[in-house]
C-alpha cells in the first residue's frame, strides 16, 4: 500500500461524519500501518513506559496522516477512537508477548512461575482487563467500546459520545457500570446471571 | 445471559447509582418484586464500588488528550503578571509558554516561562519547580539568568528569566563570516558555561545550536538547561506539542549513549559539544543521518566514524530544510567563505591538532573522551597559542577496543548496549550521591534507573542469555546490576516504592545469578545472596507498616526462590524450610481471605512447590514421598473446589493439568502403575481439552504432548507395549508439529528428540514383540540425533549436551536381534 497522504485520512474523516458507516474499516489499516511502522520504531526502545509511548504515537500518527489542518474535533474524535482500538490492541499484544517471553524453562518440567505472578505485574494487567473487556462486549457492547475509547483512547465523555452517537449521560452511565463490571470480572468474584 | 435480562440489570445498577447507597436496599426491594437472582446480580456488582472508584480512572492517553485540549494560551499581551507586562507569546516548550515581557519597575525585558494549565499534573509542576531550582543555582553571565519565580492568579507557576534576543551560535558565525580562530574563541565560551553548570552538577543534556544564542554583543548565552533536564525522552512526550519534539534528544547532537541508553553524563555533554565544534569548524555535521528510525541513528551514531573535518569540508551536501524551503547546499567554497579562507587554506588548518581535538570529543566511549569540558577547552587554548595538545591521533591499542572491533570478537552487541548503559548508571548514581544537597535532581535519577530495574536490563539479560559465548557479559551485567541496586538500596530507606522496586530488582538479579529454574550464571551463593538482600527490604517495609501485604506476599515468592536455589545446591533441609516459612505465609493470607481466589490459587501453588521438594524424585528433594503426595493431594483438592467455581478459569485448568502429572509421578515411583496411570490420564483428558481450546497456545499443546509421553512411559513400563506405542507416537506427533511450527525453537528441538529417544528405547526393549525392532530402535535414534543435528550444541544448555550424549551412547550399543 502507498503511503496515504493527509488527505486521503481526512476525506474518509470527512465522509464518516457525512454518515460513512465503512469510514472507521477504511480508516483502520491506514491508521494501523501508520502506527505499526512508528511503533516498531519508538515502542521496541522503551518498554518500560508504555502509556507514555503509546500517547506519543497516536499524536505523531495523527500528525503525521491529518497534518496540521483543522478538521474539527469530531474528525479528531473519530480518529482517536480508531487509534484506541489498535493502540489496545497493540499495547495488550506487546503485553501478552511479553509475559509469553519471561516463561520457559525446559520442556519436561513445568515451572509455576508462569502461575505465580509477582505483586505489581502490570503487563498480566493489562491482558486480564482485555480479555474482561472481551467478555463485557459479548453482553454490553456499547460499554465496552466506552471503556476502550477512555480508558485506552483517552476521550472525554463527550467525544464518545459524539462518536457513539448517544448522549453524554449515557456515556456516563454506562462508564460507571462497566468499571463495576470489570472489577467484578478481574477479582474473580462470580456473576449470578452467567 | 438473555439481551433483556442484561438491559434490566444494567438499568438498575445504574440506577442505584444515582442514588445514595444507603437507599439501596429499599430500591432494589422495591424494583426486583422478589426476583432473587437478579437481585443478587445487581448486588454483586454494586460491592465493587469501592474497588472501581479509581480504577481505570487515569487513561492510557490522558496525556495525549490533554495535549489536544490544551491549545489555549495562559497569558495574553498586555496582561500585566505581577510586576511583568505581557508582550508576546515567543516560544513553546515541553511544559510550558514562554512570553516576552516587561520588567515595568526595572524598565528591561525578561522572558516568561508559564505552566500550561493543561498540563499542571503534580509531575509536571515538579519538573517545572526542578527547572526554576536549577536556574536559581546557576548564576554565570554565558547563561540566561533567572530572576524570580511567582504563580498566576490562576496559581500556575511562573518565572522570569533574562530574555536573549540573540541568533543561534552556527548562524551568528556564519552571518559574522567569523574565521576559524574566532569560532574557537566563541566556542570557548560556550565551554565555560557549560563547565561551570558541570561544577554544579548539572547536566545540560541538549547542547545544539539553537540552545545557544548570541547576543548583538557577541556574548553567547546558554539556554533551555530546565528543559534538557526535564525533557527525558520518558518525559518528553508528556508536554511537547510538535512531532519534532517528541524526538527530544536532537539525534544530530545526541551521544551514542543517549542513542542507546538516554542516561547521560557530563562525557554527554562533552560529546555535544564536539558535534557543536564540528559544525562551527566545517558547516557539517558529523554523520549525514538519513533517517531518524532509532535503529539506523543507534547504528550510525553507534558504529561510524566521524569523518576528519579537514576532510569533510572537501564535501558538497545538500541538506533540506526541515520547513519546505529549498535545501541548502555546502560546498567548498561556502564554507570558506563564511571563514574568509581558500578551501585548501581551512583545510590545512583543520588537520592534524583540530582534527584531533575534534575526534577526541566524538569518541563513542564516553570514558575516553575527554575528561572534562576543562580539558577540551583547555586544548584548544593551546591550539591557539601554537602549544602542543593533549589529543591524539587514537592508537593502534585504542582502535582495537574500538565498538566495531568488539563485534568480531563476537561478544553480543546487547551485551555492550547493556554495558554502556550501566556504565552511564553507576557514574549518575555516583553524582547522585555527591549531588546530596540537590536532593531532587537525586530523585529524577532514581526514577530512570527505576525503570531499568524493572524492565531493559532484565530484557537485556534474557536477550543475551542464549548467545553463544555471552557468560563473562552477563556476568559483568549482573555484577553491575549489583552495585547500582546496592547502592540504590543504601538511599532507598522510607521510600517504600522504591523498596518495592528494588526487592523486585534483587529477585530478579537473584534468578539470574543461580535460579535453577530459569536461564542462569551458576552462581549459587551470589543468588542467595541477593535474596537475602530483598528478605531485608521487606523487613524494612513490614516494619514501616505490619500490615502490608505486598511485603507479606514478597517474602512468601523470596523465600520459595530461596528454595528453588537451595535445592538445587543440594541443601534439601534448607529448601524445605524456606519453602515451608513460604507456604506459612501463601496459608495464613489465604485463610485470611477465605473467599480471594487468586489468594487460594497462591496457596494451591504453594502447596506444590512444598511437595516438588519434600519428595519429588525429578527435583532435588527430601526423601519424603509420602508428604509430597499429601501436599500435592491438597494442592488438587484446592484446585478442583477452584475449578468447580469457576470452570473456564485457564490458570487453575493449567494447573490442575500440572498436579496430577505430579501426582501421577508420585505414585509412578512407589511403583502404582494403575493408579500413577489414572493420574496421568486425568492430566491429559484436562491438557487435552484445553489444547483444543487453545489451537494457538503452544505451551498448552506441549504439556499435552507430556501428558501423553507419561501416559505412553508407564505403559511402556506395564508392558503394554502396543498401547504405549500409541501414547508415544501421539506425542511423537505433537512435538514434530511444533518444530516445524518454529524450526528455531531450541527447546522445542530438544522436546521432540526426546520423544523419539523415548520411542526408540521402547523398541529397544527387549520385551518388545516384534521382528523390526532392532531396526526401529536404530532408526528413531537417528531421528533423535536429526532433531538436535541444527542445534549449535556449543552453544547449547547442559540438557540438550547430555540429551545428545545419551542418544550417541544408545546410538553405539550393541543391539541383540531379537
Amino acid at each position: 500500500m502507498n503511503t496515504p497522504s493527509p488527505q486521503d485520512v481526512t476525506g474518509i474523516l470527512k465522509e464518516w461524519s457525512d454518515g460513512d458507516k465503512d469510514a472507521p474499516l477504511k480508516l483502520m489499516p491506514l491508521v494501523y500501518e501508520e502506527l505499526r511502522r512508528l511503533a516498531r520504531d519508538y515502542l521496541r526502545r522503551e518498554r518500560s513506559d508504555h502509556t507514555l509511548q503509546a500517547t506519543a504515537l497516536v499524536h505523531e500518527a495523527y500528525v503525521r496522516m491529518v497534518g496540521a489542518q483543522n478538521v474539527g474535533w469530531q474528525n479528531r474524535a473519530h480518529f482517536y477512537g480508531v487509534a484506541a482500538r489498535l493502540m489496545r490492541g497493540i499495547l495488550v499484544d506487546h503485553a501478552r508477548a511479553h509475559a509469553a517471553l519471561k516463561r520457559g524453562g525446559l520442556a519436561q518440567k513445568f515451572t509455576l512461575d508462569e502461575a505465580r505472578a509477582l505483586p505489581a505485574d502490570d503487563a498480566s494487567d493489562l491482558v486480564a482487563l482485555d480479555d474482561a473487556l472481551k467478555l463485557l462486549g459479548q453482553t454490553y457492547p456499547r460499554k465496552s467500546e466506552v471503556v476502550e475509547l477512555k480508558f485506552f483512547g483517552g476521550l472525554e465523555a463527550k467525544e464518545i459520545a459524539e462518536v457513539l452517537g448517544v448522549s453524554e449521560k449515557t456515556v456516563l452511565r454506562d462508564w460507571n457500570f462497566a468499571k463495576l463490571w470489570l472489577c467484578r470480572e478481574l477479582s474473580g468474584e462470580a456473576g449470578v446471571g452467567d | 445471559m438473555e439481551t433483556d435480562r442484561a438491559e434490566q440489570v444494567a438499568e438498575l445498577v445504574e440506577s442505584a447509582l444515582e442514588r445514595a447507597p444507603s437507599e439501596w436496599p429499599q430500591f432494589l426491594e422495591a424494583t426486583c418484586a422478589g426476583d432473587e437472582s437478579l437481585r443478587a446480580e445487581v448486588e454483586s456488582l454494586l460491592r465493587q464500588q469501592g474497588r472501581a472508584r479509581d480504577f481505570i480512572e487515569a487513561p492510557a492517553f490522558q496525556l495525549a488528550a490533554e495535549l489536544f485540549a490544551g491549545d489555549e494560551r495562559e497569558l495574553k499581551a498586555g496582561q500585566r503578571l505581577d510586576n511583568y507586562e505581557i508582550l508576546a507569546l515567543v516560544g513553546e516548550g515541553g511544559m510550558g509558554e514562554v512570553y516576552r515581557a516587561r520588567d515595568a519597575e526595572l524598565g528591561r525585558e525578561v522572558a516568561v516561562k508559564v505552566v500550561k494549565r493543561n498540563l499542571s499534573t503534580s509531575d509536571v509542576l515538579r519538573r517545572f519547580r526542578h527547572e526554576e531550582q536549577i536556574l536559581a543555582t546557576l548564576n554565570h553571565p554565558a547563561i540566561a539568568r533567572l530572576y524570580g519565580a511567582a504563580r498566576t492568579l490562576e496559581g500556575l507557576p511562573y518565572f522570569a528569566m533574562e530574555y536573549i534576543a540573540g541568533q543561534p551560535i552556527d548562524k551568528y558565525c556564519d552571518a559574522a563570516q567569523l574565521p576559524t580562530g574566532a569560532r574557537l574563541k566563541l566556542f570557548r565560551e560556550v565551554c565555560a558555561a557549560v563547565s561551570y553548570a558541570h561544577r554544579h552538577l548539572v547536566v545540560h543534556r541538549d547542547i545544539k545550536p539553537g540552545n545557544i544564542l548570541v547576543t548583538p554583543e557577541g556574548e553567547p548565552k546558554l539556554l533551555d538547561f530546565g528543559i534538557a533536564k526535564v525533557l527525558d525522552p520518558e518525559q518528553a512526550q508528556t508536554g511537547t506539542q510538535t512531532v519534532t519534539a517528541l524526538r527530544v534528544m536532537t539525534p544530530e547532537y545526541a551521544s551514542p549513549e543517549q542513542v542507546r541508553g538516554e542516561i547521560v553524563t557530563t562525557a554527554s555533554d562533552i560529546y555535544s559539544l564536539g558535534v557543536l565544534l564540528y559544525e562551527l569548524l566545517t558547516g557539517q555535521r558529523p554523520y549525514q543521518l538519513q533517517s531518524r528510525r532509532p535503529e539506523e541513528l543507534a547504528r550510525v551514531i553507534c558504529e561510524q566514524s566521524p569523518e576528519r573535518p579537514s576532510t569533510a569540508i572537501s564535501r558538497r551536501v545538500e541538506v533540506p530544510a526541515a520547513d519546505g524551503s529549498p535545501a541548502k547546499i555546502i560546498t567548498p567554497e561556502s564554507v570558506g567563505h563564511a571563514r574568509r579562507e581558500a578551501p585548501a587554506q581551512l583545510r590545512r588548518r583543520l588537520a592534524g591538532d583540530l582534527d584531533n581535538i575534534v575526534l577526541l570529543a566524538l569518541r563513542k566511549e564516553p570514558g575516553r573522551r575527554y575528561a572534562s569540558v576543562e580539558h577540551f577547552s583547555e586544548d584548544i587554548r593551546r591550539y591557539l597559542e601554537g602549544l602542543p595538545v593533549s589529543a591524539r591521533k587514537a592508537t593502534l591499542k585504542y582502535r582495537a577496543v574500538k565498538f566495531v572491533e568488539r563485534h568480531k570478537v563476537g561478544v553480543a552487541s546487547a551485551a555492550l548496549v547493556a554495558l554502556a548503559l550501566l556504565a552511564g548508571i553507576t557514574t549518575t548514581i555516583w553524582q547522585a550521591r555527591v549531588a546530596r544537597a540537590e536532593r531532587v535532581r537525586a530523585e529524577r535519577r532514581f526514577n530512570d534507573v527505576r525503570k531499568l530495574a524493572n524492565s531493559n536490563l532484565f530484557e537485556l539479560y534474557d536477550a543475551i542469555a542464549n548467545l553463544p559465548g555471552s557468560t563473562p557479559a552477563r556476568g559483568l551485567l549482573v555484577k553491575r546490576a549489583l552495585e547500582y541496586l546496592d547502592s540504590l538500596a543504601v538511599e532507598s530507606q522510607g521510600d517504600a516504592s522504591l523498596q518495592r522496586e528494588l526487592i523486585s530488582a534483587y529477585l530478579k538479579v537473584g534468578n539470574v545469578q543461580g535460579n535453577p529454574s530459569n536461564a542462569n550464571l551458576g552462581d549459587t551463593a551470589g543468588a542467595l545472596k541477593s535474596y537475602h538482600k530483598a528478605l531485608a527490604l521487606t523487613e524494612q517495609l513490614t516494619t514501616a507498616d505490619p500490615a502490608d501485604a505486598k511485603a507479606r506476599r514478597f517474602v512468601g515468592v523470596i523465600n520459595e526462590k530461596m528454595c528453588d536455589v537451595q535445592a538445587a545446591t543440594g541443601d534439601i533441609g534448607g529448601a524445605v524450610n524456606s519453602q515451608r516459612k513460604s507456604f506459612a505465609i501463601f496459608k495464613s493470607i489465604a485463610d485470611a481471605a477465605p473467599a480471594d481466589t487468586d489468594a487460594r490459587l497462591g496457596l494451591a501453588i504453594s502447596h506444590i512447590k512444598l511437595g516438588d521438594v519434600l519428595g519429588n524424585a525429578n527435583f532435588n528433594n527430601y526423601g519424603d514421598q509420602a508428604g509430597a503426595l499429601e501436599s500435592y493431594r491438597s494442592s488438587a483438592g484446592i484446585l478442583e473446589s477452584l475449578h468447580a467455581a469457576d470452570p473456564a478459569n485457564a490458570k487453575t485448568r493449567r494447573l490442575l493439568g500440572v498436579i496430577y502429572e505430579r501426582i501421577g509421578t508420585m505414585l509412578e515411583g512407589v511403583g502404582k502403575a494403575d493408579d500413577a496411570l489414572a493420574a496421568y490420564g486425568k492430566s491429559l483428558s484436562i491438557r487435552e481439552s484445553f489444547a483444543a481450546e487453545h489451537p494457538t497456545d503452544v505451551d498448552a499443546i506441549r504439556d499435552a504432548a507430556i501428558a501423553h509421553e507419561k501416559v505412553g512411559n508407564v505403559l511402556a513400563a506395564k508392558g503394554n507395549w502396543k498401547e504405549a506405542l500409541d501414547s508415544l507416537r501421539k506425542s511423537n506427533i505433537i512435538f514434530r508439529r511444533l518444530v516445524e511450527a518454529d524450526p528455531q525453537n531450541v527447546q522445542a528441538r530438544h522436546s521432540l528428540a526426546l520423544s523419539y529417544l523415548h520411542l526408540g528405547e521402547l523398541w529397544d526393549n527387549p520385551a518388545t514383540p516384534h521382528p523390526g525392532r532392532a531396526e526401529e530402535a536404530r532408526k528413531h535414534y537417528l531421528l533423535a540425533r536429526e532433531a538436535l543435528g541444527e542445534i549449535d550444541v556449543a552453544g547449547a544448555n547442559v540438557k540438550t549436551r547430555e540429551t545428545l550424549q545419551l542418544i550417541e551412547r544408545k546410538l553405539a550399543a550393541p543391539r541383540a536381534r531379537p
